[in-house]
């Protein structure tokens, strides 16, 4: 199992989208999460979470481990959480208020008895572009919070640490993690990075203690840090930010209000190093280290979508823009089941007592169960992931637009896609590839291996997403 | 005085206008009942016998039997059969096109099948478009339509002959269909 380390806001962008493209097929399982960010509560943090609110008993989340965000400190245990008062108590003597002060700034550290802004940051809240209170904070707790990281990451077998170097904790723990991720490893682990630099805007109406000159000041401190320190720790890693004069796909865009998520290329790109960086490392020759980037080709948009990716099994298109027109697929036939819903779950659709009906009757009966009552139950399954499916594909039409995937593909999936994009989907179109999907059954959905049990109607969705993808790849 | 028997006669079904018989002249409408020809019998005192004159028959139709009205009646059934069968098979079909095209509800693809099939049964049981002259005659006659089922109750023979036929056939029909 690969494990991949998101730190911050920049790092749940990046852990979002590698959920995303693990939904779709595009990057394989076995991949598991650990988020560290301050601010757990954030809209970013819940949408991680709970995967746009998709996340449910009858779908779970496709990243494992993203579910829970863990602060860089142990907050449990923190009586305060305002950054002053965890350094500067009511013993502080006046030698340790005047070193604190000549460290942290009032916009950090705030003031005597200072409220609202003047209170320094709110570490329960973030540590909001503060690499300086990051860093300390961490640093005055890495031994507990950080624990369950060490353990997982001595048993995975690749790291990926990913984050940016703009904000507060990506910029202020990014480089102190690796280094203790290191030691806790050994030297033989392969451990990769994938950063991103300035890569979103933000608005004039954002509070004081922020700008863009603030980021760019803790990009540049981050960068520094990282070639001089860092970058020595990692077998590869990969930074990404805006060039100069972007075009219009990778300027950078608006950071989203309250801490929400920002819709963008890059942590698309970010994710990308999870399959380019192990493939581009010598590891015959570690000390080589590289960092790579990323170059945009301006009269190509699409060329993500054109890159390689992971290949499934019987796919002869391993490209992002094929995992797509499946996702949209998909969707579609989930709509069809639904609005078929009666046929669905009596079988009533041609040949379907002898395909799935008799399979869906035998699992119902092992469980005491209607059979048509349980079917429900597996098409509920199914519309919980085509709410994933939907969750996927309209990031991807926010970033990329309503492109036209015609091009993208195996021949079945095309020939449906094409169906759809003409809006002469039937319902019978789907029933047709859920009856050929059934010769897959048993061989479908073997691949993937996950560390828990579903319930026999979440399992049954799961084979039946599986053998559909079948029919659309073969 | 036993009647005279015309046991030939039964075997043919006289056609309007034609001789019972080749050698006979055309009867006349205004002969029927003359002095050739027997008097009337009541069917109840025919028992046993098969063959009557009846005088009340239609110019023309006047050698009727038993036999021949019980042999149409079988060759009704035939018939009402086909028209019960081929109305449920064109029923199953609707059904198994409307269950591959996924059109209305799974009831809704039953209750069209078979009503389309039961009124189609129905309707050609009742107007029997291959019906023949001498069930006709039978069905008509006040002494014979006793032989031909439910001959004289034209929207019951069509139900008891058509419609619940054909509504129980295609109704299996598609429920045996609709297992594959």
């Amino acid at each position: 199992m690969d494990l991949v380390i998101a730190v911050g806001g920049g790092g749940q962008h990046i852990a979002l989208s590698i959920a995303r493209l693990l939904r779709i097929g595009a990057l394989a399982d076995p991949i598991e999460a650990f988020v560290i960010d301050a601010d757990s509560d954030s809209r970013l943090a819940g949408k991680l979470k709970l995967f746009g609110n998709t996340v449910s008993r009858e779908c779970p989340h496709p990243l494992d481990g993203a579910q829970t965000v863990v602060p860089p400190f142990a907050r449990d245990t923190m009586k305060e959480t305002a950054f002053r008062k965890i350094f500067l108590d009511d013993r502080a003597d006046p030698l340790e208020r005047e070193l604190f002060e000549l460290f942290y700034d009032e916009e950090s550290g705030g003031v005597e008895n200072g409220s609202g802004p003047m209170a320094g940051v709110d570490i329960g809240k973030g540590m909001f572009a503060n690499p300086s209170v990051g860093s300390a904070v961490f640093a005055s707790s890495k031994g507990g919070a950080m624990e369950p990281l060490f353990g997982k990451a001595r048993t995975a077998a690749r790291i990926f640490v990913v984050g940016s170097f703009l904000g507060g904790t990506g910029a202020g723990i990014m480089h102190q993690l690796i280094k203790l991720v290191r030691e806790a490893v050994g030297p033989a682990k392969p451990m990769y990075g994938a950063f991103l630099l300035r890569w979103f805007d933000l608005p004039p109406t954002t509070g004081q203690t922020v700008d863009v000159a603030t980021l760019l000041a803790s990009m540049g401190h981050g960068l520094e840090y990282f070639y001089r320190y860092t970058k020595a720790l990692l077998d590869a890693s990969m930074l990404l930010g805006v060039p100069d004069n972007p075009t219009q796909q990778i300027k950078a865009v608006p950071a989203a209000a309250e801490n929400d998520e920002t819709l963008s290329i890059y942590p698309l790109l970010a994710a990308s190093a999870l399959l380019m960086l192990p493939d581009k490392t010598d590891t015959q020759a570690r000390a080589m280290h590289r960092t790579y980037g990323l170059s945009h080709d301006e009269h190509d948009p699409l060329w993500v979508l054109r890159r390689k990716w992971n290949t499934p099994r019987g796919s002869k298109d391993p490209s992002l823009g094929a995992r797509l027109v499946e996702a949209v697929v998909l969707q579609e036939i989930y709509r069809s089941f639904r609005e078929k819903d009666s046929d669905f779950a009596d079988f009533d659709y041609e040949k379907g007592r002898a395909t799935w009906g008799s399979l869906i009757e035998n699992v119902a009966r092992r469980n005491n169960e209607k059979p048509a009552a349980f079917a429900r139950r597996v098409l509920g399954c199914l519309e919980a992931r085509s709410a994933q499916l939907r969750f996927v594909t309209w990031w991807f039409n926010t970033v990329f637009g309503n492109v036209d995937l015609s091009l993208f593909g195996d021949p079945r999936a095309r020939q449906l896609y094409a169906v759809h994009r003409d809006r002469g989907w039937k319902a019978p179109v789907a029933f047709k590839i859920l009856v050929d999907a059934f010769q897959y059954e048993t061989s479908a959905g073997a691949a993937r291996e996950k560390n828990r049990t579903p319930d026999p109607d979440v399992e049954l969705a799961e084979k039946i997403e599986a053998a559909l993808l079948a029919a659309l790849r073969n | 005085m036993r009647p005279p028997m015309f046991t030939q006669i039964a075997l043919y079904q006289p056609r309007n206008g034609t001789p019972s018989w080749p050698g006979d002249p055309p009867p006349a409408a205004d002969d029927a009942g003359a002095a050739a020809a027997p008097p009337p019998v009541e069917p109840a005192q025919n028992a046993g016998n098969t063959t009557v004159v009846v005088n009340n028959a239609p110019a023309g139709n006047g050698f009727l039997s038993q036999e021949a009205c019980q042999e149409a009646n079988t060759n009704a059934f035939i018939s009402a059969g086909g028209y019960a069968f081929g109305a449920s098979f064109v029923g199953i079909v609707i059904f198994l096109v409307m269950r591959k095209k996924l059109w209305l509800s799974s009831f809704g693809r039953y209750l069209t099948a078979v009503l389309t099939a039961s009124l189609v049964a129905g309707v050609l049981a009742g107007w029997d478009p291959v019906r023949a002259d001498l069930l006709q005659q039978c069905i008509q006659s006040s002494d014979f339509h006793q032989y031909v089922f439910l001959g004289g109750q034209l929207f019951a023979r069509a139900l008891v002959l058509g419609l619940i036929p054909a509504f129980v056939v295609t109704f299996l029909g598609c429920f045996v269909a609709n297992r594959t």
